[in-house]
């Protein structure tokens, strides 16, 4: 079960792209949860021919998992994750075609399409106009893509509930347990059935590439080795790996942070380090990153980044790239302020030799950045006083909150009740007698800052909603609908100029730039999305 | 503490504004060319999905005369539909992939079966004692809703033995013969 700002946004989404009846089948199911068939024809009122079909489009699209239980039979649920990852598919193939050139992008542009596609399926539709070389194009981009992981194998087990599968883990794991299980041992299968799940993904994914022994004929006949080569199974069905892509847009807001704190030149210091390790980043919740050492930066920066000039130089003698590059990593590191304060407002840690990003650090500065946005928005100046003094101190009480933030306590007190009002601070009450008198007991306010982030991502999967009911609002305009009905007859498709009169041409140029202008917005709001949601989550426990 | 009579009464009888006054407006601060492309790409996707068989429609009956026009629009036949071949079954549900692709065969092979099985059961209910486990019990359960998935099919055949009332049961009394003429009535 999802909260509403949640469930009428993927719904609105589900709709824009499936149509509206499918919009039915996954609002029934975002808003009642997992059910079996027949409840869903029933809730949804469709004919079940056209709630079959709606199903069938959303597992294709690895929207929605399916399970067997023993209670319920058949059960369908709706996976909220996947489904919000779509407003971020132009981002992904944009991202495909900056690492590997248009091919791939174009490849991860299809798949994303079709939710999941066998390779062959693949280079066949997109080589359909130029038989000759471009299958060879088409399939070495693939392989690439693969290999970096960008595209994963599409498994059985992925199409199943992984809530479901797990309960069942843990059932099977208590049953063994003879007596009363204690605490203890239930929390082990808890984790052991965690551990198998984690386990037979990790598993199941792997069959992407086999082995494939390749004959290279050598100049000597004698001489023949028979090379292995990894190559892609033609059998598997491939989807797009958006942990991959979502590692580039982190490592892009780094950047852009590094480059707001200090300096063109910084930025690009900061790009190189992450694009020496980013091979290996393989998954959001990684605390920091691989070390590496600055030999390997000095290698991703190119001949023409002139660092000089992001620097003060004494000199008149301008000094070594490495010795630079040692300058910035040290400014990055915050290595003149070792205090803690220092810490929490560093990018990496250097110890000299090898340079590790700190993701954790910097993932949490970006999201008080946010929260303190917020606050000052809504709260005024004072507001956002109140909240860095209750985050550095933890949890005080009015009167201390007004003196040690030298404000009256007239200001004090409606600030921290609107505040609570929308979840910024919380109260924790601390009686002083058994019979919690609330005149005897000391209500401390702090900022919870799981609730503040929950709260505020919500309130921005609200305004995606309205962004994106604007933009179908926009559409439905009674001059523009009969226009877009206009173009959409096959004689118009095919001479729009001639067949459109010239106020129709104008009326629906402006609506493609407010349509631009709008999914732009969209764009935005889904990064900040992006910063509290998608880079906060550290632990290995799901929601 | 509160409001008194005479604050009430001085209160504005007026409507408040629905929205605040947003101070300043906040404008969309100019995008540059890489986010254009995104963002063209972004609505590419929507637009592709329109005309793909993944976007489900209904055919409707419109009531308007048919008109010149309507061979250039686009009709419910140019909407293309989900094709078998295209679907790598072990992905689905097995039920729902072959229901909405088979629609016709399947369902003749599970009346047959589940007649058998629903005689069998009425056997073995009256037969067994009452203490049973919970697993059967919900699995008969199970069966009795397959059961009543097929008695909607045979709908009509529980009519027609209502329908004919050959006088075997008729009292003196009116209330037993009410409910049969009823059925008489539809003659």
């Amino acid at each position: 079960m999802t909260d509403s700002s949640t469930a009428n946004l993927c719904e609105q989404l589900v709709a824009i792209e499936f149509g509206p009846l499918t919009a039915k089948v996954a609002a029934v199911l975002l808003h009642r949860g997992r059910l079996p068939l027949p409840q869903i024809v029933r809730f949804s009122g469709l004919k079940p021919r056209t709630v079959r079909a709606a199903i069938i489009v959303l597992v294709q699209h690895n929207i929605v998992w399916h399970a067997q239980s023993e209670s319920d039979g058949g059960v369908l649920e709706f996976n909220t994750d996947d489904c919000l990852m779509r407003l971020r598919y132009g981002r992904y193939v944009w991202q495909a075609e900056q690492l590997f050139g248009k091919a791939a992008a174009e490849i991860v542009q299809l798949i994303l399409d079709n939710g999941k596609l066998r390779p062959p399926v693949v280079i066949a539709h997109l080589s359909r106009f130029d038989r000759v070389k471009a299958p060879m194009v088409y399939s070495q981009a693939f392989h690439q893509l693969v290999e970096a992981s960008y595209l994963k194998p599409s498994t059985i087990l992925s199409h199943q509930s992984p809530r479901d599968k797990r309960i069942k883990y843990e059932n099977e794991e208590k049953a063994k347990v003879s007596g009363f299980p204690t605490a203890k041992e239930l929390r082990q299968a808890k984790e052991v059935a965690g551990a198998r799940l984690r386990r037979e993904e990790e598993e199941a994914e792997k069959i992407g590439m086999k082995r494939k022994a390749k004959d290279q004929p050598g100049h000597r006949s004698n001489k023949r080795k028979v090379v292995e080569e990894d190559v892609v199974d033609e059998d598997v069905y491939f989807r797009v790996n958006c942990e991959r892509f979502n590692i580039h847009i982190r490592n892009k807001i780094i950047e852009d942070t590094a480059k707001e704190r200090c300096n063109h030149s910084a930025a690009l210091v900061m790009r190189a380090i992450l694009k020496s390790t980013e091979v290996k980043q393989l998954k959001l919740t990684d605390v920091r990153s691989d070390p590496s050492s600055l030999a390997s930066i000095a290698m991703q920066l190119s001949d023409d980044d002139d660092l000089a000039e992001g620097l003060a130089i004494s000199s008149s003698k301008k000094p070594s790239q490495m010795a630079m590059l040692k300058d910035y990593c040290g400014i990055l590191a915050a290595a003149d302020n070792p205090t803690p304060a220092g810490k929490a407002a560093s990018f990496i840690s250097f110890n000299g030799s090898k340079v590790q990003v700190e993701f954790e650090i910097i993932s949490g500065r970006l999201r008080r950045r946010i929260l303190e946005a917020v606050t000052r928005e809504r709260h005024g100046d004072e507001g956002v006083r109140i909240v860095s003094l209750l985050l550095s101190t933890g949890k005080m009480d009015e009167k201390q909150i007004s003196k040690v933030g030298m404000m009256a306590p007239k200001d004090v007190r409606p600030l921290l009740s609107a505040m609570a009002a929308d979840s910024i601070v919380s109260l924790q009450e601390v009686p002083k007698s058994a019979d919690r008198n609330p005149a005897r007991t000391f209500f401390l306010w702090y900022v919870d800052l799981q609730k503040a982030y929950t709260v505020l991502v919500g309130h921005l999967y609200k305004t995606l909603y309205n962004i994106i009911l604007r933009r179908q609002s926009e559409q439905e305009e009674p001059l523009l609908k009969a226009v877009l009905e206009k173009r959409q007859r096959t004689d118009v498709i095919q001479d729009e100029e001639r067949l459109l009169t010239r106020n129709e041409r104008e009326l629906l140029s402006q609506w493609e730039k407010k349509r631009e202008k709008l999914t732009v917005l969209e764009m935005r709001v889904e990064e900040s999305v992006f910063i509290l949601r998608d880079m906060g989550r550290f632990s290995a426990e799901d929601e | 503490m509160g409001l008194t009579f005479t604050d009430i009464q001085n209160m504005s009888r007026e409507q408040t504004e629905l929205y605040p006054p947003l101070d300043p407006i906040p404008m969309l601060t100019e995008y540059n060319e890489e986010e254009k492309q995104i963002a063209q790409l972004q609505i590419g996707f929507a637009t592709r999905l329109r005309q793909s068989a993944y976007y489900i429609t209904e055919s409707t009956k419109s009531t308007d005369l048919p008109r010149y026009s309507d061979k250039y629009r686009p009709s419910q036949t140019s909407q293309p539909t989900l094709k078998r071949k295209d679907l790598h079954q072990p992905f689905f549900p097995q039920e729902i992939f072959e229901d909405y692709f088979n629609p016709k065969r399947r369902k003749a092979g599970e009346r047959t079966s589940s007649k058998k099985k629903v005689n069998l059961d009425k056997l073995v209910d009256d037969a067994a004692d009452l203490e049973k486990s919970d697993a059967e019990g919900s699995e008969a359960g199970s069966e009795l809703a397959d059961e009543d998935y097929d008695v909607d099919e045979e709908f009509d055949n529980d009519y027609a033995e209502n329908y004919f009332d050959n006088g075997e049961g008729d009292d003196d009394d009116l209330a037993g013969g009410g409910g049969d003429d009823g059925g008489g009535d539809y003659d």
